[in-house]
């Protein structure tokens, strides 16, 4: 049945459907990672690799 | 380890012996790499190179030199990087130092075995995957090993967040599990030799969705997660923009997966596919360009170190060779574009200039980081890192100028008409020769790149020779737990950020989901292939040539698959068709054409061409750049090992009759007397010549595009009785 499916698909609605999901979710991830307020926090992830720990 | 505990700080003792070990290796591996890669350089500039010796020619050097290149310099250097980078960036030693050390000498043995078995010809035929089971096993054994001691490290960190780099490592580390246990699924034949299970056009898919995530997953997001620790940790500076970082992660990992299917435009593979790996191929473009961008920018404010800090020179000249790179490819696959490209010397330039000057000098700006760190010293001499970095840079440019300018000459010769529409070069080696004065720049390019290489070794010599003598691994202080160092509350990305279960599995389930939706459909070969059985099997003796074609690296040089375009089936006949290769164990379609391509040879040429071809291929065509291989007219058949082959391969679903399988070496050697026969016929006047390699080979290659079977043909399962 899979198969068969697999072989004759052609369903515009559900590839439509798939492109908005994956669009949306894409814009999404976009605009929570840039949203206002968290420039001061990922800064501060940011200096990670400056910071090894303090030297003996 | 960590002993000392006070007031919330812990004492950690970073493990720098390991990262020592495994840079030390980098160096010894990247050696052997670069020289192999100079020497199949002149090999095709000048043919008698090959020296006319079974081991040395160019189609078994050519995978040494691509499993050198990749498993052992990037991947020795990758691990180094890691090693480093991850206990600094989680404030804490790796998990378990035997794990550490078990996983580099595991490494180190399954190089070594490659290094043997690859010039001895036992190869499974298919690029960057040519190494046998009991090595494949090896690879996943110990890539276990490391995932265990790396995420190890992970869980028991004392940094909350896991930083970008680590994110791409872990990436990393799942992709090429599940790239390399899919693509090396096979059946034993014998200690060294093995079928794949995937055939014909499911082998092809399935090959470059490994051979093109290999890229993706082995030289691009490692790399990626290096460059975003030691560019910023190089120029005292945190990333460009750590959001931008982000985003380039999720993208990458996503669409990357997808791709695959442009090292296969215009063959018998469908058209959803191949349109699927253009479209995500040029998706690519903004991920890319996003994380080089973010790299190079991570340098404002401090451009002028790229005048006087030679780290910097190669850093940024890397991450520029990405870009461009990273440009090329999904230039290289849009359709009308790879008319021209594909199978030319212009793949080859593209490769190179990913992996010579992307991947090559990350490895060497890291190394020159790492070096004075580790040894608790100064480099040795500045101005040889200068000398180094422009005369590497000189030998890539001529490497890539010339490799660029042969692929689109000799691509532009294959399809160039007349106005009657017919081929204005007919002849193949025409056009190879219009490009061997390229080939020869190409190697000069290639053992510049050595020079400064060889410059860097004798300055990281000279570095170490003047190390204090007691060298102890890195002791630091750091916050005991990460609650004293954060006190925000953490919710979406953030929080996700520091669950490394969910995080694994969701980054898995991003290159997950792409695979099974673009594999699982050619898996079912019937919708492809509507008859019932419409081709015949190869016979016991075209079994035994066909592995002497894939034992001496036959593909690296001729494809065999004729594209659905004009001047390919003016050139070598009807297009090939997905059922011709249903039995294909490995696929050979092949990705370069040194030589023509071989999918409808078969009765083209009488026997005796194909012995005098083989055994000197100018004495049939004048100024071929091919090698000689006398040695096949010397080794005999192993006719016994025929008859568990077609077992196999009849375990696996080809249709053998029973008679075939029991007496197939009876088969086989009344097959080589046919042939052997014809050729004495002709005056080849051998003893013996019916057990002789040749003579398998000859079938093989005469059986190609012969295949598909008439109407009026019987079922075709048996190919004893047809004897």
């Amino acid at each position: 049945m899979a198969k068969l499916w697999l072989a004759h698909f052609n369903d515009v609605p559900l590839t439509l459907a798939a492109f908005i999901i994956f669009m949306s979710t894409f814009g999404m991830v976009l605009l929570w990672t840039f949203r206002k307020n968290s420039k001061p926090y990922y800064d501060k992830i940011s200096e990670l690799p400056l910071k090894d720990g303090d030297s003996l | 380890m960590e002993s000392l505990k006070n007031n919330n700080l812990v004492k950690v003792v970073y493990d720098d012996k390991i990262v020592k070990a495994f840079l030390l290796a980098t160096m010894v591996f990247a050696g052997i790499a670069f020289l192999v890669g100079v020497l199949v350089a002149f090999q095709l500039s000048y043919w008698p190179l090959n020296l006319n010796m079974e081991w040395f020619t160019f189609g078994r050097m050519r995978p040494l030199h691509t499993n050198a290149a990749i498993f052992a310099f990037a991947g020795n250097a990758i691990f180094a990087g890691i090693y480093y980078s991850t206990q600094r960036l989680c404030k804490t030693r790796m998990f378990n130092d035997t794990l550490s050390w078990l996983h580099f000498w595991g490494w180190q043995a399954i190089i070594l075995s490659a290094a043997i078995t690859l010039p001895l010809g036992y190869s499974q035929g298919k690029e960057y995957a040519e190494l046998e089971w009991p090595i494949d096993i090896a690879i996943a054994v110990f890539w276990v090993i490391f995932a265990v001691n790396f995420f190890g490290t992970l869980l028991r960190r004392r940094e909350k967040h896991i930083y970008v780099a680590l994110w791409f490592y872990i990436s990393t580390i799942i992709t090429v599990a599940m790239l390399h246990i899919v693509n090396s699924i096979e059946y034993p034949v014998s200690f060294l030799k093995s079928y794949p299970v995937w055939a014909g056009v499911q082998d092809a898919m399935i090959q470059w969705w490994y051979g093109h995530n290999a890229v993706a997953f082995f030289l691009t997001t490692p790399f990626l997660g290096l460059m975003y620790y030691f560019i910023p940790k190089a120029v005292n500076r945190p990333v460009y923009s750590y959001r931008l970082s982000i985003v380039h992660f999720w993208a990458l990992i996503f669409i990357y997966i997808w791709a695959g299917p442009h090292h296969l435009l215009y063959t018998a593979l469908p058209d959803w596919a191949q349109t699927f790996g253009m479209v995500f191929s040029v998706m690519l473009w903004a991920p890319s360009w996003g994380g080089m961008i973010n790299g190079l920018l991570t340098l404002r404010g401090v451009w002028h170190l790229l005048r006087t800090d030679p780290i910097i020179k190669f850093f940024v000249t890397a991450v520029t060779f990405y870009g461009m790179s990273t440009f090329e490819g999904p230039l290289l696959s849009i359709k009308s574009v790879s008319h021209i490209a594909h199978y030319t010397d212009w793949i080859i330039g593209h490769v190179h200039g990913g992996t010579l000057g992307w991947n090559g000098f990350m490895v060497f700006g890291m190394t020159y980081f790492l070096i004075p760190k580790l040894w608790r010293t100064e480099m040795y001499s500045k101005s040889l890192m200068v000398s180094h970095f422009w005369i590497g840079f000189t030998g890539i440019i001529l490497y890539y100028v010339s490799m660029a300018a042969a692929g689109i000459t000799q691509g532009l010769m294959w399809r160039a008409m007349d106005g009657n529409g017919n081929l204005l070069y007919p002849d193949f080696v025409e056009t190879v020769l219009k490009i061997v004065p390229l080939y020869w720049v190409r190697a000069i390019g290639g053992t510049l790149y050595l020079v400064g290489f060889f410059i860097m070794c004798y300055n990281v010599y000279k570095t170490i020779q003047m190390a204090p003598a007691h060298q102890a691994d890195t002791e630091v202080l750091v916050a005991a737990t990460e609650k004293e160092s954060h006190s925000e509350p953490e919710t979406g990305h953030r929080r996700l950020e520091g669950l490394v279960p969910t995080f694994s599995v969701l980054a898995f389930l991003a290159v997950f989901v792409g695979s099974v939706l673009e594999i699982y459909p050619s898996l079912n070969l019937k919708q492809y292939i509507k008859d019932e059985a419409p081709v015949a099997p190869y016979t016991p003796l075209e079994i035994a040539g066909r592995d002497i074609y894939i034992k001496e690296g036959c593909y690296t040089c001729h494809s065999q698959m004729i594209r659905q375009l004009a001047d390919d089936v003016l050139r070598f006949g009807k297009p090939s068709t997905i059922s011709e290769s249903m039995y294909d164990r490995p696929f050979q379609w092949g990705s370069k054409r040194t030589g023509p391509d071989l999918a409808r040879v078969g009765k083209k040429y009488p026997n005796l061409w194909h012995y005098k071809h083989m055994l000197d291929p100018r004495s049939v065509t004048p100024k071929s750049i091919m090698p000689n291989y006398p040695w096949l007219a010397d080794n005999t058949i192993d006719f016994i090992s025929i008859r568990k082959k077609v077992s196999v391969m009849n375990a696996m679903g080809v249709p053998y009759d029973e008679k075939t399988i029991a007496q197939a070496d009876v088969v086989a050697e009344n097959e080589a007397k046919v042939i052997a026969k014809d050729l004495a016929d002709q005056g080849i006047t051998q003893p013996g010549l019916e057990r002789k390699e040749i003579v398998a080979l000859i079938a093989y290659m005469q059986a190609l595009g012969q295949k598909e079977k008439k109407k009026g043909d019987d079922n075709g399962k048996t190919v004893a009785g047809s004897l």
